[in-house]
């Protein structure tokens, strides 16, 4: 688990460094609808994993609001 | 113009873009410029000036005293370019709003297209009478702009002078524009919001000019014939037409029909929104 | 009311005569949709006896501008089957006793121990309020609520977002608290108290509750015109009674792995209720990234959890988007997680140790891996889209070192899991 852990925190520092800004009229590709997060898809996703699994949330928040764990 | 205007543009090229606003700017600039009333080298206060004499107009001025004219007959005298004198009775322009609508009997007097005599390309304009293209004059910059756009470019471009406004080229990535009607309630908010994908949306409305008398709201809007806005005219009109001025056209009018302004629209088999 | 013929011609006459020509293309405006609605229906079923879920899900959000929305979320859950109770399998025949206390039912010499009272319906709501505040910022409040017949949830949830540097990097701070009240069939067993016979509820003491707040921070960075990347950064906190009422331990011989004597006059071999700690603070950090290829599209994410329970997990997900055509796509999906297992995670307990304070041999605290391989294959008509999921779910633990004793050698203690996931969904607008 440690080397997972320090493996996130290289991937944050990387990505940190290679910020570029990237102006309104460059946003096509990031605006397409298919570049949108699921929200619906997550929801059933972290229903499902909730009760089947000890970890939930890290999108958003933890959910839970079930017997079922 | 004496209000925002903007051009929208989805285009990688950075010339096309400055190319198109500085031709929108050019353009509204001298629209305003040409027909002003408060610039004394104006076209029409030249016109407004000749103290009954009969004067030339040039070519595109006599373009939109023609469409003025074709309006009036429209609408049955409702629209009128010789109305502006109801400013006198009715001040929506600066400062706090007045109305005095006392003196609208001797303003009525001094409106009238029937009074005016018009021979393209000359215009006479009997002593008292003043002509104003006001009313007209920014849906046509409107779709000048639009014009030079189509004929520059494929690429999605939308053409916006104070909310009235025309798009041309493709549609945008997401398929059409999404216009905005403003709230009656509250500024800044969407009321209705419509996609536009190609021609032109116009609103007509009092949500900024209005003035309260004995709590009755009056937009800033005047039937020519009695000096008075239309008795329940809506307190926003937004129409789609091919055109801006065709869009200003109808939603003014319809403004004019005051509690018939939906079946105008309806008779009319046009897409409208009404907020009253 | 007098007939008036339109003006229409006239003016497009006079229009023309204005502007030289009109434009070839005719207006093609309506007004934009005000309800987007997304709904699914969803089909869980794991092998064997286990847990069938079938889940309808209907999201409806209407937006009034861009920044102004209203989200409305209904899912009504219906679940059947049977679920592992705890308990290990032995090679004589087990007796249990229901949660009730009103019955009892036996699990075959070799089986594993499924709970089969296993029924349940759940419904739950929630909605979302999204607004601006000024130019850079948003916010967004909202309530869930859910009920089961043993089980009541309400939540509340804010958020709040602001942009910064032309919007190419959104940071954003949120926090949710929720109540949540059972009462459990037959009542909450006191942990690590014994299962006692039909009709003596002396292990069970009325419903219980717990709650749980969230907080959340986070921040969304363009990266460049293609990729995206979101880094959030969670802290969660649990009290109260946070034991599964439905779960127990075997309490087996140490040597011959068999199952030992309950309470006098029971009838029934030992078998405690589980005992989790009463407070559980977990602590997560997640990561995406989207990335966009000319006409596909991918996304990665990865996320690490930790917490006081000594849980550490990792779970790595990522999807490609392959957009067949304007009007169909098709994205497979790979999941895959692994847990250690709590620090009191038990698969059973022997005889003549001393009970720890904690305990329990509930499989979704074992040490676990597991795996998801999926697609789901998406078509738009001039209504709305259709979708398909088809998934494959795969869990398997690893809890039998150092008790593998005797008898429990030969069994598998806790068999491995396996589910197939198919979701029909439908997206369109109102």
């Amino acid at each position: 688990m440690t080397a997972l852990r320090n493996l996130v925190f290289l991937v944050f520092a990387a990505t940190a460094a290679a910020c570029t800004t990237v102006q309104p009229w460059e946003r096509d590709l990031q605006a397409r609808a298919d570049m949108q997060p699921d929200a619906h898809d997550a929801a059933i996703d972290d229903h499902i994993y909730f009760s089947k699994e000890a970890s939930s949330g890290g999108r958003g928040f933890a959910g839970g609001g079930c017997g079922c764990n | 113009m004496g209000s925002p205007c903007e051009l929208l543009v989805e285009t990688d090229s950075g010339a096309l873009a400055q190319r198109l606003a500085a031709y929108a700017r050019d353009e509204a600039n001298r629209v305003d410029r040409k027909y002003s009333r408060y610039r004394p080298d104006s076209v029409i206060s030249a016109l407004n000036g000749a103290r009954g004499k009969r004067r030339r107009v040039d070519e595109e001025t006599a373009r939109l005293i023609e469409y003025g004219a074709a309006l009036w007959r429209m609408s049955e005298g409702r629209f009128d370019l010789t109305s502006g004198v109801l400013r006198q009775a009715w001040n929506f322009d600066e400062g706090p709003v007045r109305a005095d609508p006392a003196r609208i009997p001797a303003l009525l007097a001094r409106i009238g297209w029937q009074r005016v005599t018009w021979e393209p390309p000359f215009l006479t304009l009997p002593e008292g009478i003043e002509i104003d293209l006001g009313g007209i004059g920014k849906e046509y910059a409107v779709d000048r702009v639009a014009d030079f756009a189509a004929a520059h470019t494929d690429a999605p471009v939308l053409v916006n002078f104070g909310g009235d406004l025309r798009c041309t080229g493709t549609p945008p990535t997401n398929r059409a524009w999404l216009v905005g009607i403003e709230s009656l309630t509250r500024a800044g908010e969407a009321a209705r919001r419509i996609e536009l994908a190609t021609g032109a949306l116009a609103t007509s409305g009092d949500t900024k000019r209005h003035v309260v008398i004995d709590g009755v709201r009056y937009g800033h809007i005047f039937d020519a014939r009695t000096g008075w806005p239309a008795p329940d005219a809506p307190r926003s009109v937004t129409v789609a037409a091919d055109t801006c001025s065709q869009a200003g056209s109808y939603s003014t009018l319809a403004m004019l029909r005051g509690a018939g302004a939906e079946s105008f629209l309806d008779a009319e088999g046009i897409s409208y929104w009404i907020l009253r | 009311m007098q007939l008036k013929k339109p003006i229409g011609g006239s003016l497009a006459a006079a229009t023309c005569g204005l502007l030289g020509a009109l434009p070839a293309a005719p207006v093609v405006a309506q007004e934009a949709p005000r309800w987007e609605i997304d709904s699914s229906l969803l089909y869980y079923g794991e092998d064997g006896e286990r847990v069938t879920d079938v889940s309808l899900m209907v999201s409806a959000r209407r937006a009034f501008d861009e920044d102004r929305a209203l989200d409305l979320t209904l899912t009504v859950d219906s679940l059947t089957g049977a679920t592992p109770s705890g308990a290990v399998p032995a090679s004589t025949v087990q007796t249990f006793t229901t949660p009730s206390g009103k019955d009892s039912y036996t699990v075959a010499a070799g089986d594993a121990p499924l709970d089969d009272s296993f029924l349940d319906t759940r419904v739950a709501l929630s909605a979302h309020w999204r607004a601006p505040l000024g130019e850079s910022m948003r916010w967004s409040a909202g309530f869930s609520a859910s009920s089961e017949y043993d089980y009541l949830h309400l939540g509340v949830d804010g958020r709040l977002e602001r942009d910064f540097n032309l919007k190419n990097t959104t940071a954003y701070v949120g926090v949710a608290y929720s109540q949540d009240d059972m009462d459990p069939v037959g009542g909450a067993p006191i942990p690590l108290a014994p299962m006692r016979e039909v009709g003596n509820l002396s292990s069970k003491a009325g419903n219980d509750s717990k709650d749980l707040t969230d907080v959340l921070v986070g921040v969304t960075q363009v990266l460049s015109r293609r990729s995206l990347l979101e880094v959030s950064y969670s802290y969660g906190s649990s009290d109260g009674y946070l034991n599964d009422p439905y779960k127990f331990l075997s309490v087996v011989d140490p040597v011959s792995g068999a199952p030992v004597p309950g309470p006098a006059g029971s009838g029934l071999d030992l078998y405690v209720y589980e005992s989790r700690p009463d407070s559980r603070t977990k602590q997560s950090l997640f990561a995406e990234w989207r990335h966009a290829f000319d006409r596909d599209s991918m996304a990665v994410n990865f996320r690490y959890m930790t917490d006081d329970w000594g849980i550490e997990s990792a779970t790595v997900e990522a999807r490609y988007r392959w957009n067949i055509s304007d009007r169909s796509w098709l994205e497979p999906q790979l999941r895959w997680y692994t847990q250690d297992a709590a620090d009191f995670y038990r698969t059973v307990l022997f005889e003549g140790e001393a009970l720890p304070r904690h305990a329990s041999a509930d499989y979704r605290l074992a040490d676990l891996d597991a795996w998801t391989v999926g697609a789901k294959y998406g078509h738009r008509t001039d209504h709305g889209e259709f979708s398909v999921r088809l998934g494959y779910y795969r869990q398997e633990a690893d809890a039998t070192a150092g008790v593998a004793v005797g008898d429990l050698a030969g069994f598998d203690l806790v068999p491995p899991l396996t589910a197939v996931i198919v979701q029909f969904g439908y997206k369109f607008q109102l």
